[in-house]
């Protein structure tokens, strides 16, 4: 038998014959070099899986580290690993884990299938999809890289201070964290905005929003609970390596900071994450269940509500991880009362599943044995939660290994089983071959029975008042058998997913070819060749109706759907409206390309500088980035209108238009939510300062400057005007130079109220404020650059009436640098004077 | 109203009401903090506590009977099933004030 996946062709009893050429010009158009021309991939289907691989070998790692935790633990006073080596290895855990294993994973499964399932051919941004991977590798071995040298992080997961900071926390160790895990954010944000934009702008003409697939809908809310969720811990890491690089005392209380600062943004961030590794996990179950359930997913309007509820919900439960660190008993009743109420929306779509299986002719496949043992594990961690958001009961086991059994229960239960399902169901997708049935079900049994082993007797060991993040202890306690038995299950779990991975070996080489459709499923990414072609659709199908992949299919291959055609050497896929999904555009996509590496190489010098203090090297990268971005930006659109092209079945759309219906202003508005998410978290922790932490009001402050507070705030406000003229003027470039202008006058004049701060590391309150001053002056810096970038593409004849993206997108940024800046200039001068004595 | 822009408008209605559930549950939570770092009295404080509680309740409330009478179609609905989740979170969120005293 070959081992050289054939691509089966769906319907192909029926279907005519291709029109002669159109795969050949397709995948001649979208298909990516041979050799070294493999890092210019830009493909959604490469980068989805090189996403997905490198997730799983980062899965390995974790694996491995966890299996060493077991070891270490299984006797009482154990001499395997030292204390020191202890932390690295338990923090290394859980940061792989959480950080370089479930985002990324569900970033690569969403990368490689959104497009197929729209109806698209690719991604809105595949040049940020590929770079967003290059951030995630570089950083992922940044942070790995360091426990091979010694040097990782040794504070926890969660980095609290002041364990993580410099007096507890010498060397590099939680540097790297900080550092490490913010370049791996980056690939984060990008791919948050990456799924948003797509979900609402790129599908097949037709599918409007209440006719997505559920798995859609599911990307699109996981992926703007990212744009907020994670910008308060990439603040937090930046304040907490300025505390420890520059002596800024955020987190000092001696110095006004206060430890618990860090809690809050932290868990800002942390509890949020949950729920976005869980949400794309319910989504695997919304999409699978119903293929084997052979009946539509039971209340799919009720899941989408519930996903929305969960994804606001989630953010109202950070305290719930700080319960006991000593707020007042009404808060805590707020938080206790959320953490209760999210566990409404997540039974909500629980109950959907089970009338979905009690309605249909459910058919026991290995896809569903996964779902069956999702469903055990899973209830059984969110009872514990619940538990959990008890305030009483919390105080009893905070801090013990019963929190640890609760999280593997719904991580492990809500992520790693669905995905496990997922799997099994998408293989044949991804290999174009079968699975072997028989080493799945050993591997589900093994994996099965090893976590509830392995984590069932954490549960009374946390009671008995074993604490979590102890590399020993002392025998008699009564935790002597139950964590022998814990490190043997962990042994049979590891088994099982090292059978996992030969199963997937053995089915790539061995498995029999899979036939169309496989699973009889109703959405379209089966609607294609399996494995598929670079360009997904040879024509992208009109939804009209609901969706029969294997009806659908011989239209689509044959060219008779839209876009059943190649010209100019465009890369065509079909814009929609968002609502709609009227066809209201041709997205002109672009090849593969160098760009991507080259910036995240940049990137890359940027952090790894920073992390060895060389921070003119790391200005440097900085510069280069911002040169890499403007070349990036310049690549795109057009000198001259869009042309009206026909997209098939007798309908035309302008191909490439460069106006507010363009992608490129969605994603500024997505990347700006994750900025203002940024800013409020930075607000957050100035007034938190203010209001909560010990030794404030602060010893100095500085004397009221009335004329520059109104220089800032005329040029901010010139700025934006200046943009927003822009847009109405027959000229641009006057009214772009007069944002400039305001820009650069703005500049000068919170340049100077930072320096009139008192000392930034005498007290937070200089900190804080030239932390706040600096993002200002960064956002201003920003709209000049916009500013300037505009002029000279209005110069170059990119800027038209009908082509004004570049004026859109400049007075949003214009905009936003000014009310941000605005506030700003409130903060650090209305402020003091308001609250000092 | 066309169903297209129905459908774009539940969207609309299902996040706007649970950002006012986000802005109340916020607001608690500085009053709160606020309340006891400066002293307030109590009877301004606990006034304080009510108002953010009860005014994006009522709001919600609002929403939630103009959600009932564009109801039509799937997005509509979900609109509307979301405007009652967030009210119905707002008021259980708040609970507590009746029970817990504010800065103990």
């Amino acid at each position: 038998m070959s081992g050289t996946p054939q691509r089966s062709e769906p319907g192909a009893s029926t279907a005519n014959p291709p029109p002669p050429g159109l795969d050949g010009a397709l995948e001649a158009l979208w298909g990516t070099p041979r050799g070294w021309g493999r890092l210019s991939a830009v493909n959604h289907t490469i980068v989805g899986r090189r996403f997905i691989v490198t997730a799983f070998v980062f899965f390995a790692i974790g694996g491995l580290l966890a299996m060493l935790i077991r070891a270490q633990l299984a006797t009482p006073a154990n001499a395997f690993l030292g204390a020191a080596v202890y932390n690295q290895i338990f923090t290394m855990h859980g940061t792989v884990m959480m950080f370089l294993f479930a985002i990324p994973m569900f970033e690569g499964l969403a990368v490689y299938l959104l497009p197929k399932m729209l109806g698209a051919r690719d991604l809105a941004f595949p040049r940020l999809s590929a770079y967003g991977y290059w951030c995630y590798l570089f950083g992922g071995a940044l942070v790995v890289g360091s426990l091979v040298l010694g040097v990782a992080p040794d504070s926890g997961w969660f980095m609290y201070t002041p364990l993580s900071s410099r007096p507890y926390s010498p060397g590099i160790h939680a540097d790297v964290w900080l550092i490490g895990i913010t370049f791996v954010e980056v690939s984060a944000v990008a791919a948050a905005v990456e799924i948003v934009v797509s979900v609402l702008k790129v599908r097949a003409a037709g599918m409007a929003l209440n006719r997505m697939p559920i798995f859609a809908w599911y990307l699109l809310v996981t992926a703007g609970m990212m744009l907020v969720g994670f910008p308060p811990l990439i603040l937090g890491s930046i304040l907490l390596e300025l505390e420890r690089a520059f002596g800024w005392p955020f987190f000092d209380p001696l110095r006004g900071g206060d430890p618990l600062l860090w809690q809050h943004l932290f868990w800002l961030f942390g509890h949020p994450e949950v729920y976005i590794i869980f949400l794309p996990a319910a989504g695997v179950v919304s999409t699978v269940l119903p293929v084997f359930a052979r009946r539509p997913l039971v209340g799919y309007s009720w899941i989408v509500v519930s996903i929305i509820a969960m994804a606001f919900l989630s953010f109202g439960l950070w305290v719930h991880h700080m319960f006991a660190v000593g707020i007042p008993h009404l808060a805590l009743g707020f938080f206790s009362a959320a953490s209760m109420m999210v566990a409404i929306p997540t039974a909500v779509q629980i109950f959907a599943w089970i009338g979905t299986l009690l309605r249909g002719r459910p058919v026991f496949q290995l896809p569903m044995l996964f779902i069956c043992g999702f469903f055990f594990i899973f209830v059984a961690g969110g009872l514990t939660g619940v538990m959990l958001a008890v305030v009483p009961f919390d105080w009893q086991v905070h801090d013990t290994h019963f929190v640890v059994a609760h999280l593997h229960y719904v991580l492990i239960g809500g992520f790693l089983f669905p995905m496990m399902a997922g799997a099994y169901y998408w293989l044949p997708h991804f290999t174009g071959r079968m699975p072997v049935h028989h080493l799945g079900t050993a591997s589900f049994w093994l994996v099965f029975v090893g976590f509830n082993l392995t984590f069932l007797p954490m549960h009374l060991t946390g009671l008995l008042g074993m604490p979590r993040r102890v590399y020993t202890y002392a025998p008699g306690l009564g935790w002597d058998a139950l964590n022998l038995l814990s490190s043997v299950a962990s042994f049979v779990m590891a088994i099982g997913f090292a059978l996992f991975v030969v199963d997937i070996a053995l089915q790539r080489r061995f498995g029999r070819p899979a036939p169309a459709d496989p699973w009889g499923a109703g959405t379209l990414e089966w609607a294609m060749p399996l494995p598929p072609p670079s360009y997904n659709f040879a024509s992208q199908p009109a939804v009209d109706g609901p969706l029969e992949p294997t009806r659908l299919a011989t239209a689509i291959m044959t060219g008779e759907q839209h876009l059943g055609v190649t010209r100019n050497g465009w890369r065509e896929t079909l814009g929609v409206d968002a609502a709609t999904g009227r066809p209201d555009q041709v997205l002109l996509l672009p090849g593969p390309t160098f760009l991507p590496l080259w910036m995240a190489l940049a990137t890359g010098t940027f952090f790894v500088s920073a992390l060895f203090k060389l921070y003119l090297l790391s200005l440097a990268g900085a510069a280069a980035v911002l040169v890499l971005a403007i070349l990036w930006l310049w690549s795109m659109g057009e000198r001259r209108d869009p042309p009206l092209v026909p997209i098939g079945l007798g309908q035309s759309a302008l191909a490439g238009p460069a106006d507010r219906r363009s992608p490129l202003h969605a994603a500024l508005a997505c990347t700006l939510v994750a900025d203002a998410s940024f800013f409020a978290s930075l607000a957050f922790g100035y007034a938190f300062l203010w209001v909560i932490a010990p030794n404030w009001p602060p010893p100095a402050l500085p004397a009221p400057s009335p004329a520059l507070a109104a220089m800032a705030a005329a040029g901010l406000v010139a700025t934006t005007l200046g943009a927003w003229r822009a847009g109405r003027a027959r000229s641009p470039v006057a009214p772009l130079a007069l944002s400039a202008l305001g820009a650069a006058v703005a500049m000068g004049a919170l340049a100077a109220t930072i320096d009139r701060l008192p000392s930034v590391s005498a007290h937070a309150y200089g900190a804080a404020s030239a932390a706040l001053g600096a993002y200002a002056l960064f956002h201003c810096g920003l709209a000049l650059v916009a500013a300037l970038y505009t002029i000279a593409r209005v110069r170059a004849g990119f800027v038209s009436p009908v082509r004004h993206l570049a004026l859109c997108n400049t007075r949003l940024l214009a905009g936003y640098a000014a009310v941000t800046g605005l506030i700003v200039v409130a903060l650090l001068h209305a402020v003091p004077a308001m609250v000092a004595p | 109203m066309t169903a297209d822009r129905r459908a774009a408008h539940g969207l609309a209605t299902a996040l706007a009401a649970f950002t006012l559930w986000a802005v109340a549950f916020t607001a608690l939570y500085v009053v709160q903090a606020l309340g006891c770092r400066y002293a307030w009295s109590p009877l301004l404080h606990q006034a304080m506590l009510f108002g953010v509680w009860l005014v994006p309740s009522v709001a919600l409330a609002l929403m939630l009977g103009f959600a009932w009478t564009a109801r039509r179609g799937r997005m509509a609905r979900v609109g509307l099933a979301a405007t009652a989740a967030a009210l119905v979170s707002t008021l259980w969120t708040g609970l507590p004030l009746l029970l817990a005293s504010t800065c103990v």
